[in-house]
């Protein structure tokens, strides 16, 4: 425990970091789930690992492109990913489930074939696919702060809008909201809450935090408030208590964010049940 | 703005899914404060029509106007109230609670950093209590019956004040008594001078309360009063709706 | 190149295991792909890598279980994670395309302890994760050939069931026994298919290559069997291509393989797009649409 809080200093950029996280990419979820576009989270994750690898591949190659953060490539191509996830499921209107795995694994495979080329299948890219809290910098602790803070007012100004839409996309826009826009900035909102995420859960787990706790709190709450509510602290909880294991077993954190969310998971349906079932006794009886 | 103007004017209108027509040459009004009942054979293009009043879809000719206004240039919203034929475009595993899904109705209304208060509140409570959901407001959307969240769907319309409540086929799946509730929560809205369009296929139900139908398979076969609809009834439904219409009354 | 195929070993068990992958894939991608299980085969190929982790981390603490292969604990855990994703879609009525992401990210997430816990982050994780052409050895050759015979011996005899639980999944034309026996075969067969193309191209891009070739055929295809005979081709070309680029240049093998096949499907669909067009601006073009169905 002594030795905890020696590195509390050190840690405590995981930690604000984790903190942003823990909050912002369960509220974005909450749409992705509300919106039925879980798929789409994906597919963008993984095809952010191709600009990531693509734009490093760059930046060696290209002198004068070297000072333009990879990063910015995978929001570029998430958005791609995006478009792209759009066009397949029109091409494919009776078995649009294909255009997933399809984008997923050619983001995949193309973020492998980058790196390959970078000759980078070293530690780095294990962070990056499972992410290292505990590596994080000041300097990423900046960048998690500012986008955060973005994406945050972002969806504050369009929060009516984006629920209008989520709930009753026709009424909507017999409201007057213009679906394609909103749908463009929703779209951005979640490329640029996965670029961030990927520091602390990696590439392969951000959809893990967009999903687990939704997928828990949906369970649990009634109202959308509620909902939003329960799943940013289930989020929180999931990074907090992860960073904090994955200190202590070595494990990699995102790893042990994913599995201490799918434990609650599990948990709240197990109780859900026997609630249940303990409630239709009583009724018996 | 006049009295006269009529609330909705629509002139020459056609429409075709791809190539597929669906609607010809369409011309119809509605006064403020008129009751209109739109009936016809399934896919004969009700809803097609609506949408075309709504801005969803885009009529290939002609014009609509709403309040004196081309469809383009209408921007007030917030005057027509719509409930859509069996709701089934909203998201019913949607975690959301009665009163929450009639706040809706006031979002597009509301700036963004305009705080949803009290006087919002109170808008919300008054209109849930006409359609008598009062009871509800805090039961998830998705757990009512399929009546009760029709209803809701009225509550959300009325809630922005409308001049022109659009309802189309309200009545689908709904209980012959809730059925009468919902009547004689049309009527009082229509005596609250409330212009209405309903779509139904109850035929008999219509013609007793409205102002004014409208039988519409691709064309409009009649349009006009409930009355005369009445005394050549045998002869416009079978123009409207084919030869087979009699089996299709008989099963009523 | 040629030499080198005929003299190194491991690179002539790839190709040979390579080439009836491209086989396999396609002809059990059809099904999964008409059946709508395509982001099924995603989840129990990520299943898998939990399962190899799991296997990696229980070699690491009981050394005695050395003899169990963390291959077969991958394709246990697919069979398993295949059973579990029903009775999640029941919780989730409304949403059942949820259910997916919960798996992948929750087999992804136990893959990550697992593999910490044996602590195994090193060259070789990649070749699970991406693919690895030195990893194929002369058993896992064997494996590839059993599995083929197996999957041509399911599909052949068991064709027409597997037609009507594609087909007809609510009909009566089978009785529910039948038809319960015919998935369960199936969802085992995935699984193996899952686990020995997990050789050549990773865990992660498993599914691509029964997905994609597949998705190429169909838009050929005008017929059922074309589809096969098209996804064949496809599949062939992408797996055989991509060994050669992937070998000649030292890239990631998966990586590579995905890649053409992805930039290929692209190719074919926009050269089906300007023929459609071409066709549509004549006055006969509405049949070149309907004939597409099967
Ligand atoms: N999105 C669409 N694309 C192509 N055709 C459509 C579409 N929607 C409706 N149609 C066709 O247009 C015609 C009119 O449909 P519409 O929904 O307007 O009928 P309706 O009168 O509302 O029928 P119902 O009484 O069943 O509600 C139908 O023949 C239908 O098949
Ligand atoms: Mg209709």
């Amino acid at each position: 425990m002594i030795e905890f809080f020696q590195n509390l200093s050190f840690m405590k950029t995981a930690f604000l970091v984790g903190i942003l996280i823990g909050g912002i990419t369960p509220l974005i979820g909450v749409f992705i789930f509300a919106r039925r576009l879980p798929h789409i989270s994906e597919s963008l994750s993984q095809m952010n690992l191709a600009g990531v690898a693509i734009g490093s591949t760059i930046g060696s190659a290209v002198p004068y492109l070297s000072g333009i953060n990879p990063r910015i490539y995978g929001v570029i191509f998430a958005l791609i990913g995006a478009f792209l996830v759009e066009l397949l499921r029109k091409v494919f209107r009776d078995f649009s489930d294909m255009s997933i795995p399809i984008i997923l694994s050619f983001g995949t495979g193309l973020g492998a074939l980058f790196f390959s080329i970078l000759h980078g299948f070293n530690a780095d890219f294990f962070n990056y696919l499972f992410g290292s809290l505990i590596a994080v910098n000041q300097s990423d602790l900046n960048n998690t702060l500012i986008i955060s803070f973005i994406v945050v007012i972002i969806l504050l100004i369009f929060y009516r809008p984006l629920l209008l839409i989520t709930f009753d996309a026709e009424y909507a826009q017999v409201t007057g909201i213009r679906k394609k826009w909103i749908d463009a900035i929703f779209m951005v909102l979640m490329a640029l809450t996965i670029s961030v995420s990927v520091q602390a859960v990696g590439v392969m787990l951000v959809t893990g935090m967009m999903t687990l706790p939704i997928a828990t709190a949906i369970f649990i709450g009634k109202s959308f408030k509620s909902v939003i509510f329960l799943s940013i602290i289930f989020g929180e909880a999931a990074v907090l208590i992860g960073l904090v294991l994955s200190y202590y077993l070595s494990i990699a954190t995102g790893g042990a964010i994913i599995t201490f969310s799918l434990l609650c998971f599990l948990l709240v349906i197990g109780v859900k049940h026997i609630y249940r079932m303990s409630m239709r006794r009583h009724i018996q009886k | 703005m006049t009295i006269k103007t009529p609330v909705l004017d629509l002139e020459n209108v056609s429409f075709s899914y791809d190539r597929k027509p669906v609607l010809e040459d369409i011309n119809f009004g509605i006064e403020p404060g008129e009751f209109v009942g739109l009936v016809g054979p399934n896919g004969s293009g009700k809803t097609t029509l609506i949408k075309i009043i709504l801005g969803l879809l885009k009529a290939n000719h002609g014009e609509v106007r709403l309040f004196g206004q081309p469809l383009s240039k209408f921007k007030k919203l917030s005057w027509i109230g719509y409930v859509s034929q069996k709701s089934n475009s909203f998201n019913s595993g949607f975690p959301a609670t009665v009163f929450e899904v009639v706040s809706m109705g006031l979002y597009s209304q509301m700036k963004f950093y305009k705080w949803f208060g009290k006087k919002e509140r109170l808008k919300v409570w008054e209109a849930l209590e006409k359609v008598g959901m009062e009871d509800y407001a805090k039961q998830n959307i998705g757990r009512l019956s399929g009546g009760q969240q029709q209803r809701v769907f009225i509550a959300r319309a009325l809630v922005r004040n409308p001049k022109l409540l659009i309802l189309d086929e309200p009545t689908v799946g709904v209980d012959a008594k809730s059925e009468n509730a919902f009547y004689d929560l049309i009527e009082s809205m229509h005596k609250e001078k409330l212009a209405i369009l309903l779509v139904s296929h109850d035929i008999g139900t219509i013609t007793s309360k409205v102002d004014k139908v409208l039988c519409l398979n691709k064309r409009l076969h009649y349009h006009g009063d409930p009355k005369q609809f009445e005394m050549n009834r045998q002869e416009i439904l079978t123009d409207a709706y084919g030869q087979h219409f009699e089996l299709l009354e008989h099963h009523h | 190149m040629l030499q080198d195929i005929l003299q190194v070993d491991f690179l002539r068990y790839a190709f040979l295991s390579g080439i009836m992958i491209g086989i396999i894939c396609p002809v059990i991608g059809v099904f999964i792909v008409l059946r709508k299980m395509s982001l099924m085969a995603d989840g129990m190929s990520h299943m898998a890598l939990s399962g190899i982790a799991a296997g990696l981390a229980l070699q690491r603490y009981l050394p005695f279980l050395y003899f169990i292969n963390p291959f077969y604990i991958g394709m246990l855990f697919s069979v398993l994670g295949s059973f579990c994703i029903r009775p999640l879609m029941k919780l989730y009525p409304f949403y059942r395309e949820f259910v997916i992401p919960i798996i992948l990210a929750s087999a992804i997430g136990l893959s990550v302890v697992f593999i910490s816990l044996a602590d195994a982050f090193n060259k070789d994780l990649f070749g699970y994760l991406f693919g690895s052409l030195i990893t194929i050895s002369h058993t896992d050759f064997l494996v590839v050939l059993i599995v083929l015979v197996i999957v041509l011996g399911f599909v052949i005899l068991c064709y027409k069931p597997l037609l009507i639980l594609t087909f007809d999944e609510e009909g009566s034309l089978v009785s529910k026994r039948g038809k319960q026996v015919t998935d369960i075969l199936f969802t085992m067969i995935v699984a193996l298919v899952v686990s020995v193309t997990m050789n050549i191209v990773g865990v992660l891009l498993v599914s691509a290559m029964m997905i994609i070739p597949v998705a190429k055929g169909m838009q050929l295809a005008k017929s059922f069997k074309q589809v096969f005979i098209y996804s064949i081709i496809f599949a062939e070309f992408d797996i055989i291509g991509g060994l050669v680029v992937s070998y000649q240049f030292n890239w990631s093998t998966g990586g590579t393989i995905v890649v053409l096949a992805f930039v290929l499907f692209m190719i074919v669909l926009l050269i089906k797009k300007t023929v459609q067009s071409i066709s549509r601006s004549k006055p006969v073009s509405y049949s070149s649409d309907e004939t597409v169905k099967f």
